[in-house]
């Protein structure tokens, strides 16, 4: 059997004041060839199809086209689960009449998890979408007031799907949230992705899913296994964010022979326009030449190394390069801030004699002769004393 | 302040409602529901509960009464809070229209308030009023929080439409705010005592001046001294005053100076008189202490005559003394001739003794020493040899036994062991006899089975080949049944054909005919025939019987050719069943003449039926059987045999023959041992009776022999030690003998030798005397007397000698100091020192007074001096408060314009702004950043203007210019900065908890997810933040929710965590 593991797309999603609505349109078409060229089996779509748990109706719209043509012209059956993004309720919206078209939607949590089965020569391959859920949301839907962070939650969900599935046959899991398999790999998570939950890093942990031939993770953006190769994120359509810069983006398509007989291998996604950071003064940056470059559309976050602001530095740079989404200073600062002398008076508050004395100096432009600060100091105690 | 539970009566829309914030367990909340509902109700409740006021101005709390209650209920709020380690607890009931309890119409109910402090918490809840009327609990709060309503709304609540009021409020509003929030009082007390100190020193310097003027009164004038002269205004210039006093001070000195010299001058005059009269009375004292000393040397020259005779006894003692050492040699060797001679008797005593025990011990050792004790001995020690010896041989015998009684166990073994062997090998022969048998056997019943089988075989052939042969004729039978069928369909079909034919033909004639009457019917006479022409129609067709449908025709005829073809088809199909038939026949026919063994002419017409063959099938089956059978037997028999070999086979080889020749070799072997050891026995049997025979005493068990040799080794051993004793002892006598001798003969010489001596010392005693020329009695006389006597003597005789001496000498010094002096007149002396006195006093008094003065002015001089230091160093102290005050009041000429007030809120507000910089440009992309205004120096911006700095544009502009949601950002950042520098900052106010109240929808979609990332982020900082939404991005990423349910019957809180 073959699948095709895909998620976070986010469709709808903006950056700066821009659209990304074409720069989607055109890499869900690439995703179409992938699929028309592979012929998988089944697709699967780990979360946050939507940016918006209330989509545009240009966001919609795309999706409709997308969902149209694999579910109605290539006849591929889709499983598709609600992420921390989407309106979960509004995903699930009709979804018995999907499921008969082959579009199972999965968007909120329910007990007990109905599994898809699909089948090949080997026999029957289930499917088990967990979509996301919040632990508070949890405990009241579960009742169970134990599962106080996602780790406990995850357990509890896997020990009951373990109770209904048959461990001879071949089991898939979906499911969108942070799964790491160790604490540190919490550094490599994106700006982009919301954290989703108040607080530290709460996240559970990949060693909880052993029981499943193919765990397909969406959240994290860069694509990437989560401990064993068999737990992976397929990572988003797009760059969402410029801490994604340096990231390839792809989907995952995997090859389920035997029980225990897994291939991976992805496929890369090339997009309309890339994201981009450019650092460097505003003269270099701005050059005649500037105009030769290739790729000016691109997305680009500015960051100038000037050290003082330049007037109008957006302006200019818009002319050369028409998508800057972003302007930053690296150098400006931490100069500015060092030249200010009433710098954290909170430190100096705590000890008035030294803050007269800036005070002093500042006025005078001068610092007070062994007189005065003999004055100062003894006054000062004085009065602290009698406070 | 840290909300903890907030009830709320008939107050806005709910009815009686508590919020109970302590369930709240996340820093970040959010208080939603529907629009109406109530959200910023509980804002309005919590800042009326602490202030007597909603959260904004425009609510006005008397409007609160809520339309779900009845007119009766009563309004309040009652809000628990915390401020640091403490908790709080307000109740207030404000002005409201209430129903009379008795009776018609409504009564008006006055606001009532009152403040306790929680002592003790749930279950044993303790708490003690602090505040009861309006007045005093609105004082304790704002004292306690540090700030007031206007504040309060401005920084912790920030209420709807009105939280941007810190980033855009004027100048002075901020001054105020900030001031409020942070600890002022320190800089505030620093400025007012210096600015008192600086008064105090003003009036110290006015002090000073007017005590400068008194001291100057106290300057002693003399009349020449230029300072009287001085003017008044001359005066009044302490510097030219000193200098002039100094001048003075100077001159007066000198004077002292010369008045001192002629006091020094008289004191010496004084000093020589003095001298004078002490030389005079010193000289007359010596002349009569001259006197005094000759008249004792006259007296002591009266005792010379007594001292003579008491040297004399002295000499005498002297020369005793030199004889004694003789005298005490003498008597010592008197007393060493009594001490030799008693030694010399001892020792010839002992002498005696020891020779008398030698005799006794020589008698003994001879007795030992003879030839007949040791020829006693030699007999005694050649029998226990003997003794011994058997011993030894009995002993032997013993082992020799034994060694004999395990060779014949072992030849018994060897000999059984061998007969086992033996028979073996015998069992093994016969073994193999069987197995060679077996395999014979085996050959030729496998011949056997090789040629049955063949046989059955042919016939299994055979009984297929009739099989064959029957099935064949079954299919020849039907060959000729289907022949049969065929011959009858074909004459069938052909009479119908036939029949068919005759009634076609009859049917086409009718047809034609009825075609002519058709044609005759529309003749009429005159107009040609269609079919020939003709115009004469004399026997025009009549029409007949039924019509012909042509059609019909048609179809019949078309039936009539298909039954033909299907006729032809017949005859073809028998025509080859034919064939077959005669072919299949020929075939069998040569099977049936194999099987039989015969020629195909041979062939009967019976063996063409099947029974025959079928009885041939039986029999043959029959032989198969039985040979079946025999081939199983001999199978089964084989396998049987087989197995019987196979055992044997094993058998044989498992038994493998015990080795013999060894065994009767070696059997030979102990059979030469054993007579070996019979003869060993025998000879030693011969010397046990020998020596038996020999020592009869003993016996001739082994038991008595060894009592007797044990008994003899005992008696041997005793005899040794005898004798080793014995001749111990005499040795040792003898030798001591010797010793004794020697002993008494050294005595006796030592005897002899002290006797002699005492000769010779006596002698040297005599001489001794002669020779000092003392009698005997009178050196015992003289040797008497004693050492104390001796030394009065001795002292009585010095002491006379040295009085002597000391006088000579003192009469000698005293003519010396005389000399050639003569008496002198003292009288006169006394009269020249009482004159030279009184001039001295008189110069001594003018001195004495000019020096007062001298001090009195001198003291001035400092005492002015110090005065006029002291003024100067006031002057420039006034000067440094000055110096200090100005900077403080901002009031310095050519310097920025900044009191120290407003420069500590400028650098709090920096501090702000810093913090929220932090969320501002996290929000905005740092696109955004906040700063204070304006350069310090120009007297319009002061410190504490914001400006917005935007990195897109690189310019400032005020904050006042940014967008609706920009501002929100700014606000929101404002706020989150504000409590933090809050937090962080030493003392203040506490900002535990803030509130927002909306803003949030003028966000776009970007902004707002960064927005609440941000929001999101600030949980470490141990403050809450409470938003008030009821946006849906919001609710879905805020867990912690206050959910205001809006119900026909008022508003319901649920706490969601």
């Amino acid at each position: 059997m073959k699948i095709i593991h895909t998620s976070d797309w986010h469709i709808g999603r903006t950056l700066g004041e821009k659209s990304l609505l074409d720069d989607q349109s055109f890499i869900l078409t690439q995703f179409l060839e992938i699929i028309k060229r592979e012929k998988p089996d089944v697709i699967l779509i780990a979360g946050d199809i939507y940016d918006r748990s209330v989509p545009s109706k240009e966001a919609l719209q795309l999706a409709d086209d997308v969902f149209s043509e694999i579910i109605l012209s290539c006849r591929i059956p889709m499983i598709v689960i609600g992420g921390n993004h989407d309106g979960r309720e509004r995903l699930e919206f009709s979804g018995g009449i999907l499921a008969k078209q082959g579009l199972h939607m999965a968007g909120r949590y329910t007990e007990p998890v109905s599994p898809v089965t699909l089948s090949d020569t080997r026999g029957e391959v289930t499917f088990w979408p967990v979509p996301f859920v919040k632990p508070v949301e949890y405990r009241h839907l579960a009742g169970d007031q134990e599962s106080r962070d996602y780790n406990a939650m995850y357990k509890q969900i896997t020990e009951k799907i373990k109770g209904q599935m048959d461990p001879k046959k071949r089991n898939i899991l979906i499911t969108h949230g942070l799964i790491l398999s160790t604490g540190e790999d919490a550094e490599t998570i994106d700006d982009s992705v919301r954290p989703i939950e108040v607080g530290g890093i709460d996240f559970a942990s990949a060693a909880i899913f052993e029981d499943f031939d193919y765990v397909a993770l969406g959240h994290l953006h860069r694509p990437q296994r989560v401990g064993k190769e068999e737990v992976r994120y397929a990572g988003s359509l797009l760059k969402y964010s410029f801490s994604e810069w340096n990231q390839k983006k792809s989907v995952t398509i995997i090859e389920l022979g035997k029980k225990g007989d897994v291939h991976i291998k992805t496929e890369d996604l090339i997009p309309k326009r890339n994201l981009r950071v450019i650092a460097g003064k505003i003269a270099e940056l701005t050059e005649i030449s500037a105009y030769d470059n290739e790729n000016r559309d691109d997305f680009i976050k500015i960051v100038l190394t000037d050290d003082r602001m330049q007037i109008n530095a957006m302006d200019k740079l818009r002319q050369i390069y028409p998508n800057v989404l972003e302007l930053t200073y690296a150098n400006l600062a931490d100069e500015h801030y060092r030249q200010n002398s009433k710098k954290a008076i909170k430190e100096k508050i705590s000890k008035p004699t030294t803050l007269f004395e800036d005070f002093y100096t500042f006025i005078y432009n001068r610092p007070m002769n062994t007189e005065e600060s003999a004055i100062v100091s003894r006054v000062m105690g004085d009065v602290e004393r009698e406070l | 302040m840290r909300p903890m539970v907030l009830r709320m009566n008939c107050f806005g829309p709910f009815f009686a409602e508590t919020v109970d914030f302590t369930r709240l367990n996340r820093e970040l909340f959010l208080i939603t529901g529907p629009t109406g509902s109530g959200k910023t109700t509980i804002f309005d409740g919590i800042c009326y509960a602490l202030y007597g006021e909603s959260s904004s101005q425009t609510r006005a709390v008397r409007d609160m009464k809520s339309h779900f209650a009845d007119e009766e209920a009563l309004m309040s709020v009652d809000f628990t809070f915390a401020l640091g380690a403490e908790t709080y607890r307000v109740v207030r009931i404000p002005e409201q229209q209430r129903k009379k309890q008795r009776g018609e119409g409504l009564t008006t109910q006055k606001s009532e308030a009152q403040l306790y402090r929680v002592t003790n918490h749930h279950p044993n809840y303790e708490e003690k009023l602090l505040e009861s009327d309006i007045k005093g609990v609105d004082g304790y709060i704002s004292e306690l929080l540090g700030m007031g309503v206007g504040e309060f709304r401005q920084i912790v609540m920030l209420p709807q439409g009105e939280f941007s009021k810190l980033l855009q409020s004027n100048e002075k509003e901020r001054t105020a705010l900030l001031k409020s929030i942070f600890r002022f009082d320190i800089f505030k007390a620093f400025g007012k005592k210096i600015e008192e100190e600086m008064k105090t020193c003003g009036e110290t310097l006015s002090q000073l001046k007017t005590r400068g003027l008194s001291e100057i009164d106290h300057i002693d004038f003399s009349d020449d001294d230029r300072i009287v002269q001085m003017s008044e205004t001359e005066q009044a210039g302490t510097q030219r005053l000193l200098s002039l006093l100094a001048e003075s001070l100077e001159k007066d000195e000198k004077r002292l100076r010369a008045l001192n010299e002629d006091v020094e001058r008289q004191k010496i005059n004084l000093e020589q008189i003095n001298g004078e009269i002490r030389d005079g009375e010193e000289l007359a004292r010596h002349f009569d202490e001259l006197a005094q000393k000759r008249t004792e040397r006259e007296n002591l020259e009266d005792q010379r005559p007594v001292i003579a005779e008491i040297q004399k006894t002295l000499n005498s003692y002297q020369q005793a003394l030199r004889v004694k050492p003789h005298a005490y040699a003498a008597e010592e060797a008197e007393n060493a001739v009594a001490k030799q001679q008693a030694a010399a008797d001892k020792a010839r005593e002992a002498a005696e003794h020891g020779k008398a025990a030698l005799e006794n011990l020589r008698a003994e050792y001879e007795a030992v020493m003879s030839e007949a004790w040791q020829q006693e001995t030699a007999a005694l020690t050649s029998e226990q040899e003997s003794l011994e010896e058997l011993l030894n041989e009995m002993k032997g015998k013993e082992e020799l036994t034994a060694q004999k009684k395990i060779a014949e166990e072992q030849k018994k073994s060897l000999e059984a062991r061998m007969a086992k062997a033996k028979a073996a090998a015998e069992e093994k022969e016969q073994e193999q006899q069987r197995y060679r048998e077996l395999e014979k056997q085996e050959l030729t019943l496998q011949n056997e089975i090789t040629e049955k089988s063949g046989k059955l075989d042919g016939f299994n052939r055979q009984l297929r080949d009739i099989d064959d042969i029957q099935s064949a004729l079954t299919a020849l039978d039907g060959i000729e049944k289907r022949l049969e069928a065929e011959r009858k369909q074909y004459k069938t079909l052909k009479s119908s054909i036939n029949a068919e034919a005759k009634e076609l033909r009859r049917l086409k004639e009718k047809e034609k005919n009825q075609r002519a009457s058709q044609l005759a019917k529309d003749l009429t006479s005159g107009s040609p025939c269609p079919v020939c022409g003709s115009v004469h129609h004399p026997h025009p067709a009549e029409r007949t019987g039924d019509s012909v449908d042509e059609n019909v025709l048609e179809a019949r005829d078309e039936a009539l050719s298909r039954k033909k073809e299907t006729l032809l088809q017949l005859q073809e199909r028998g025509h080859g069943d034919k064939r077959a038939q005669e072919e299949e026949k020929k075939k069998l026919q040569k099977a049936m003449a194999r099987q039989l063994n015969i020629e195909v002419a041979e062939l009967r017409k019976d063996m063409w039926i099947p029974a025959y063959w079928t009885d041939k099938h039986k029999a043959t089956a029959q032989n198969c059987k039985v040979l079946a059978d025999v081939l199983e037997a001999g199978k089964n028999q084989l396998t049987n045999i087989r197995r019987e070999t196979e055992l044997l086979q094993k058998k044989i080889a498992a038994k493998t023959p015990d080795s013999l020749e060894n065994a009767a070799e070696e059997r030979e072997q102990l059979t030469v041992n054993i007579a070996g050891l019979n003869g060993q026995m025998i000879t030693m049997d011969a010397r046990i009776a020998q020596i038996v025979k020999q020592w009869p005493a003993a016996g001739d068990d082994r038991k008595s022999i060894q009592i007797r040799k044990d008994e003899l080794s005992a008696k041997l051993e005793k005899r040794r030690v005898h004798q080793q004793e014995i001749t111990r002892d005499y040795t040792s006598c003898k030798e001591k003998m010797a010793g004794l001798s020697a002993t008494l003969d050294g005595a006796n010489a030592a005897c002899i030798q002290a006797i002699e001596r005492r000769e010779k010392m006596t002698e040297a005693f005599d001489a001794a005397l002669k020779k000092e020329g003392l009698s005997k009695e009178v050196y015992a006389q003289r040797i008497q007397l004693s050492r104390e006597t001796i030394a009065a003597y001795e002292q009585k005789v010095s002491d006379y000698k040295s009085g002597l001496d000391t006088l000579a000498t003192g009469i000698e010094t005293l003519l010396a100091k005389i000399g050639d002096a003569r008496p002198v007149d003292l009288p006169l002396l006394f009269e020249k020192r009482d004159e030279a006195q009184k001039a001295l006093e008189t110069c001594q008094e003018q001195s004495f007074r000019l020096a007062q003065k001298q001090t009195n002015n001198k003291k001035q001089q400092d005492v002015i001096t110090a005065l006029y230091r002291e003024e100067q160093a006031a002057e420039s102290t006034l000067g440094v408060y000055k110096t200090l005050n100005d900077a403080i009041a901002g009031k310095v000429k050519n310097r920025p314009k900044i009191s120290l007030e407003r420069y500590i809120l400028s650098a709090y507000l920096a501090d702000i702004l810093q913090a929220a910089n932090l969320f501002l440009s996290k929000m905005s992309s740092g696109r955004y950043r906040l700063e204070l205004a304006g350069d310090e120096i120009t007297a319009s911006a002061r410190g504490l203007a914001i400006d917005v700095l935007d990195a897109y544009t690189g310019q400032r502009r005020s904050a006042n210019t940014l967008s609706g949601g920009e501002t929100f950002m700014a606000a929101l950042s404002m706020a989150l900065g504000l409590s933090d520098t809050v937090q962080a900052s030493a003392g203040g106010i506490s900002l535990e908890t803030i509130f927002i109240d909306e803003g949030f929808s003028t966000l776009d979609p970007e902004a707002l997810d960064a927005a609440i990332n941000c929001l999101l982020s600030i949980n470490e900082s141990g403050r809450s933040v409470g938003l008030i939404s009821h946006v849906e991005e919001l609710k879905e990423r805020i867990d912690t929710k206050i959910e205001i349910i809006k119900t026909d019957t008022g508003s319901h809180i649920e706490i969601d965590v």
